[in-house]
């Protein structure tokens, strides 16, 4: 709660210090925070480790719309916190083993797209889509570990959005979003995703988004 | 035309043979329950003549679904009586003995040619292999090196809850002096043998175990089984699985929180001497055997009552050249029933490297691992066999090539209290030291013993627990699995720690 209350508060802030510097302009910066849930790429071993394939969490972040035409910034955050115990798998049977493990992620994600508009009729609602970069800090712990056994790492790849912003009132825009963020390096080399064959750090989440700002 | 015994009927448990009668003594005398006297007898010369088989035994297994009628006619081929006193049945196995043949090898490859015969084989008696060395020192760098102080930490309560079998020479689980009747070179006499649970074991978690080899079972004079370890042998593996820990003596044993069910399969020097003098009034000294020896079908039915009495870890310290069928089917039995088992490798390296069994049989079977040896620096003991079936390999000791540091040291059975007529007139159980001991089979009680550990962690299928122990395995020698160290060195910390998501 606390980091989406933080998300929120710099979310106005941004919309509300940059609104009035870029009122002389066609600029229009946007803050916003989401709602939503990850369902992870590498579900099997996310499932087995942490009995979830997928998690709901808070993000937020910032846009500026207004560059040329429809193309938009964006720049998000989010983060994923899960909690399970270690495990064995032999043949598809997963034996949990009792060691408490703490798994967090936290993806940002940096994208430029494309806003569309729409008829006179829709022109309240906003589609986009846009593609960029995703960078994912992972970071593994459990107990009894040796050196280099608890995993604290990062990793950048591809990453994807779309969604559409409903104007709903003036400033406040309420919306849907799809992510897919495609992230190697970190799983598939050992632990449980190894096992797997499961190299995917990322995967796809749905949200919904209220963004404060012109 | 005889009849095959029914095969539940008579299984293991046989009438009581009551002692000789002898004059009334104190202390009083021991029983023996339930021993085959033939049996004794054909091990007896087995020993003096130095046969690797029990003779005139065989062990047979007929097709399934072979009518008696058709399983009697095959037996026919044998040329000898069977009846429910020579015949019994282990699992699907049917035991043989005191028949009229001359070479039970040669029988028993006649035998196998019937139609209705799965297999036959003799009744071989397999050897259990260490080395004992000086017991001066108490350095236990083999748990050091498979990372057990780690291990401990995850595994608090040490495989609390699980029954490990170890079929061995069995191990001493009863205080109290006992009269047994011995030869002193010219005359019979009545002596006080005192007997000790063994030292530094917590005997709540012993169960009282069984006697299967050929010179016993031997009861009180309460009737309460008397089991003892004669050799030591036995002791020094239980030790290694299951020795009391942090209790400020002795050692300390991988899996300190198992409860032990020691099966005796396996006889040494005294467990002869004592039935032949005390039970047939043979008048004379063994010289035989030097070490201890295992009949198969003690073997196979230590196995089969393993798995039928809740162990679900079995450690097997023993083994030979000859193929054994029987113990392959005894071993798919426990697995079936969900029992792991851990077999030493063989200690045959520097004299020829023969094929080991029932080890070679681990190889075939997901849930049973054959051990081989590694020095304290992480090398294959010299001694300690190559090939195929080595799956695995844990401490065993560097025995002859090493020093005293080198070996596998517990708390075992005093050895000077064991030397044999005419260097002693009667044994002495009770008193303990400090054992050093090397061998393949001092590896496998490593294996055994994780084995619980994971047991106890919730890794419960057989195949599981051989799949998490290679997987976890530090490699050695060539990348990958080889000849010399299987899957590599077991790493008790990292199997028992599994896996995370990336690591």
């Amino acid at each position: 709660m606390r980091f989406a209350a933080a998300l929120l508060l710099l979310s106005i802030g941004v919309s509300a210090s940059a609104a009035p510097a870029f009122a002389q302009t066609t600029l229009r910066p946007r803050g916003y925070v989401t709602y939503g849930t990850t369902v992870f790429s590498s579900a099997d071993s996310f499932e087995a480790v942490t009995g979830k394939s997928s998690k709901a969490g808070v993000g937020g972040g910032g846009a500026l719309l207004g560059i040329w035409r429809g193309v938009f910034f964006d720049v998000g955050f989010s983060q994923q916190s899960l909690d399970g115990e270690r495990v064995f798998v032999d043949g598809g049977t997963v034996y949990k083993l009792g060691i408490p493990v703490t798994i967090k992620m936290r993806p940002i994600d940096l994208a430029a797209g494309w806003r569309f508009t729409l008829t006179r009729n829709l022109r309240r609602v906003s589609p986009y889509a846009g593609a960029g970069a995703s960078f994912i800090a992972y970071k593994e712990t459990s107990e009894f570990g040796g050196p280099g056994e608890n995993l604290d790492d990062s990793k950048s790849g591809g990453f994807f959005l779309a969604g559409v912003d409903v104007a709903v009132i003036r400033w406040v825009h309420a919306g849907a979003e799809y992510r897919y963020r495609s992230v190697k390096g970190v799983l598939g080399t050992g632990g449980v995703s190894d096992a797997f064959n499961e190299d995917q750090l990322g995967g796809y989440a749905f949200a919904l988004r209220i963004s404060v700002g012109r | 035309m005889f009849r095959l015994p029914p095969l539940v009927a008579v299984g293991l448990g046989l009438s009581v043979i009551a002692a000789p009668a002898l004059e009334s003594q104190e202390p009083e005398l021991v029983h023996t329950a339930g021993t085959d006297t033939a049996h004794a007898i054909a091990s007896t010369r087995a020993l003096e003549e130095g046969l690797p088989y029990v003779p005139g035994e065989l062990l047979v297994r007929f097709k399934d679904g072979t009518p008696q009628r058709q399983s009697e006619s095959a037996l026919t081929v044998l040329h000898s009586t069977i009846s429910p006193d020579n015949a019994s049945w282990l699992g699907p196995v049917l035991h043989l003995s005191d028949l009229n043949i001359d070479d039970p090898v040669r029988a028993a490859d006649t035998l196998s040619r019937q139609p209705e015969v799965l297999y036959a084989q003799p009744n071989y008696l397999t050897a259990l292999r260490s080395v004992p060395n000086d017991s001066n020192y108490s350095r236990q760098w083999n748990m050091n090196l498979i990372n057990m102080p780690q291990a401990w930490d995850i595994s608090r309560t040490a495989g609390s809850g699980v029954t490990v079998a170890v079929i061995d020479s069995g191990l001493t689980t009863r205080d109290g002096t006992f009269g047994f009747r011995v030869w002193t070179g010219t005359a019979f006499s009545t002596m006080a043998i005192p007997f000790a649970k063994a030292a530094d074991f917590d005997h709540n978690r012993v169960l009282t175990g069984i006697d299967l080899q050929t010179f016993g079972p031997w009861q009180t004079p309460a009737g309460e089984p008397l089991i003892f370890d004669a050799h030591g042998h036995g002791t020094h593996v239980s030790g290694t699985i299951a020795q009391q820990t942090n209790n400020n003596m002795g050692y300390a044993g991988v899996a300190n929180g198992v409860t032990l069910m020691p099966i005796k399969a396996c006889f040494s020097a005294w467990d002869v001497q004592l039935y032949n003098n005390h039970v047939l009034n043979v008048p004379r000294f063994e010289t035989a055997p030097t070490g201890t020896l295992c009949p198969t079908s003690a073997v196979v039915g230590g196995i089969r009552y393993a798995a039928d009495n809740g162990a679900k870890v079995i450690n097997i310290s023993l083994g030979g050249t000859a193929t054994q069928p029987a113990e392959l089917d005894a071993l798919n039995y426990a697995v079936s029933k969900g029992t792991f088992v851990a077999i030493s490798a063989g200690n045959d390296a520097l004299v020829g490297n023969a094929t080991h069994y029932p080890a070679f049989y681990a190889s075939q079977i997901e849930g049973v691992m054959a051990v081989g040896a590694l020095t304290p620096t992480r090398e294959r003991a010299r001694y300690s066999n190559t090939g195929s079936y080595v799956e695995i390999s844990a401490p065993g000791g560097a025995g002859s090539f090493g020093t005293a540091n080198d070996q596998v040291w517990q708390m075992g059975p005093n050895q000077a209290d064991l030397l044999f007529a005419p260097l002693r007139l009667a044994p002495a159980f009770n008193r303990y030291s400090d054992l050093g001991f090397a061998g393949t089979s001092m590896a496998a009680p490593h294996v055994t013993a994780l084995a619980a550990l994971l047991y106890s962690q919730g890794i419960t299928r057989p195949s599981a627990i051989e799949a998490a122990i290679k997987r976890f395995a530090i490699d050695l020698g060539p990348q990958g699995r080889d000849d010399e160290f299987g899957a590599g060195m077991i790493d008790a910390r990292a199997t028992l720690r599994g896996f995370g998501v990336a690591r």
